[in-house]
């Protein structure tokens, strides 16, 4: 466990998680990273596993914390290139084999033809996941990732995202991860710290959203996150396999590259149906359970609806919900038209 | 060589290159750490600072020369601790020109490295110390890649401008064969004398030596020279 007071707030972290801070601009994401890392003074104590890291009398210098900091900016040196960037997170890593990583977190952030570049000449979205690639390599036992992929593009950032949670599942290693970004919250958090002006807590990503009355949902669900399998293609028009089930979804866009394909569906573009709508435009429509029926707020209530392993939200005003007799655990069909794929 | 150049004229040289040499590598080590708290420094004295270190680029070197004589004249206290230290006199020593010609340099050396420093964010540094990099580790190598142009700009900047001395060095050094006679200031004598075909040689050399050297500089860094000027000119 990872226990943090910091400046009058106590929270304490899962050692086998990834926690995704969550909060508004200026509510001290980063501020919190960086006294995890030992670069501005805590104001408070820090227990990594039950070692001391720092107290009101003792701190460990940050080189001998073995946390791996990553910040929003500057992460590189720019005089060298991408590999000679790595080389060096090499020579200082913790793996045993941290050349065999190296190889693997190559592939894992999609940098195999950005070895030779002069680091002053990667995109943004580049810079970050040589950075990205470079905290995976330290071997480090935590990381602290501000903002990793915030400037990488949706499609490329749902199939990284994919990787480092499957990676994550093998190895464990606690990760804080700054986000502003709820998809990459919803693809990647374990737990979430919430921090807001009134209060700074953890919880689990899925009592999080669970709690469909909550705050934080009305603020920020605002869109669903599905993941899918590519089949395919009739013009601009995409069959996919929503995954782990049979049921087939239907996309906008050019024939995508990769089969993987994460599609986003905004909650006021879903509907409900008792019954397959016959003679109807939309395309999706998927049976569903209600999981969960929110409170009356503005007429209208959060709806959270279960397709197999799948989370789907949606909003509906209240007089569908009551002439509709909608009621938690019954079935559905939740209907769409076809979402834009990523590319 | 050895015909075209009088002994004399030949140890004035190997003086020059000697200063130019001993004086630059103590100047790297008071201009880095320098040039460090310069880039860090957020306070209203630093313009003041800076000011009085780029002094040299632009007041006469006559005019530096004479502080410098009336500082290291052995009844100040800094010509007495160094009479103490060293059992010898600083005024008109070799010594004195060493001293001299680091200040003379000095903005030559500080400048391109300062610029590079303060390029550098402290979140990079944060970077490389959660790594698990120490401090001298950090030094070699996240900053010493990051500033290897500037700084391999700001030592020839500096060798080179102190072989072209000449001002400080009449000032401060007088004109001792062997001691502190060097190739400018025998290039001097040598006018002065009208022994115009041995001024021709020297001044060759001179000439010769100072484009080599910014030839290469500029064929391996770019121009360095940018570094300074964007200084002076703001």
């Amino acid at each position: 466990m990872i226990a943090i007071e910091s400046n009058g707030t106590q929270f304490s972290l899962s050692q086998t998680a990834i926690t995704v801070v969550f909060g508004p601009s200026g509510i001290g994401k980063t501020t919190l990273l960086k006294r995890c890392a030992g670069h501005l003074p805590l104001d408070g104590q820090l227990l990594f596993d039950d070692e001391l890291v720092e107290d009101s009398n003792h701190t460990t210098k940050p080189q001998q914390r073995d946390f791996c900091y990553l910040t929003q900016g500057i992460n590189l040196i720019d005089t060298m290139t991408v590999r000679q960037n790595l080389a060096l997170a090499v020579k200082f890593s913790k793996h045993t084999q941290p050349n065999v990583v190296l190889q693997q977190m190559i592939k894992l952030v999609e940098i195999d033809a950005l070895l030779s570049r002069p680091t002053n000449q990667l995109s943004g979205g580049e810079y970050q996941l040589v950075s990205l690639c470079m905290a995976m390599v330290s071997g480090s036992r935590w990381l602290l990732l501000d903002e990793p992929l915030s400037a990488v593009d949706k499609a490329r950032k749902h199939r990284i995202l994919s990787r480092i949670k499957r990676w994550h599942s093998s190895n464990k290693v606690p990760i804080l991860y700054v986000t502003h970004d709820v998809h990459e919250m919803a693809m990647i958090a374990d737990d979430v710290l919430l921090m807001s002006e009134a209060a700074t807590h953890v919880i689990s990503y899925q009592q999080l959203i669970d709690a469909v009355d909550s705050e934080f949902m009305s603020q920020y669900a605002n869109e669903n996150i599905l993941e899918t399998q590519w089949l395919s293609s009739d013009g601009q028009l995409q069959q996919l396999k929503l995954v782990d089930t049979d049921l087939m979804i239907y996309a906008l866009g050019a024939q995508p590259e990769q089969t993987q394909q994460w599609l986003t569906i905004p909650l006021v573009d879903i509907s409900i149906s008792l019954a397959p709508l016959a003679n109807s435009s939309i395309l999706n429509q998927l049976p569903a359970v209600i999981s969960k029926i929110g409170k009356k707020q503005n007429d209208s209530r959060f709806i959270s609806t279960a397709i197999g392993s799948h989370k789907l939200s949606l909003r509906i005003t209240e007089k569908s919900c009551v002439d509709l007799k909608l009621a938690e655990g019954s079935d559905c069909y939740v209907c769409f038209k076809a979402p834009k794929l990523h590319g | 060589m050895t015909e075209l150049l009088t002994p004399t004229d030949l140890s004035a040289l190997m003086l020059t290159l000697k200063l130019a040499a001993i004086s630059t590598f103590y100047l790297l080590l008071i201009a880095l750490p320098l040039a460090w708290w310069l880039s860090r420094l957020q306070h209203p004295i630093k313009p003041v600072l800076e000011a009085v270190i780029a002094l040299p680029l632009v007041l006469p070197p006559t005019v530096l020369g004479f502080y410098l004589l009336l500082f290291f004249a052995p009844d100040t206290t800094i010509g007495k601790f160094w009479q103490w230290l060293f059992d010898s006199q600083l005024a008109f020593s070799f010594d004195a020109l060493i001293i001299g010609s680091m200040i003379y340099s000095l903005p030559f050396v500080v400048q391109p490295i300062q610029q590079a420093f303060s390029r550098i964010p402290n979140d990079l540094i944060h970077v490389y110390s959660s790594m698990g990099m120490n401090f001298w580790q950090r030094q070699w190598f996240v900053i010493l890649p990051i500033i290897k142009t500037s700084l391999l700009a700001a030592l020839t900047l500096g060798f080179a401008h102190t072989i072209g001395e000449f001002g400080v060095v009449l000032m401060i050094g007088g004109n001792i064969p062997g001691e502190t006679q060097v190739i400018s200031i025998a290039l001097y004598d040598h006018v002065e004398t009208l022994n115009y075909a041995q001024a021709h040689v020297t001044s060759g050399i001179l000439l010769i030596l100072s484009l080599v050297i910014l030839i290469i500089t500029y064929a391996k860094l770019g121009s360095p020279i940018r570094f300074v000027s964007r200084q002076v000119q703001q």
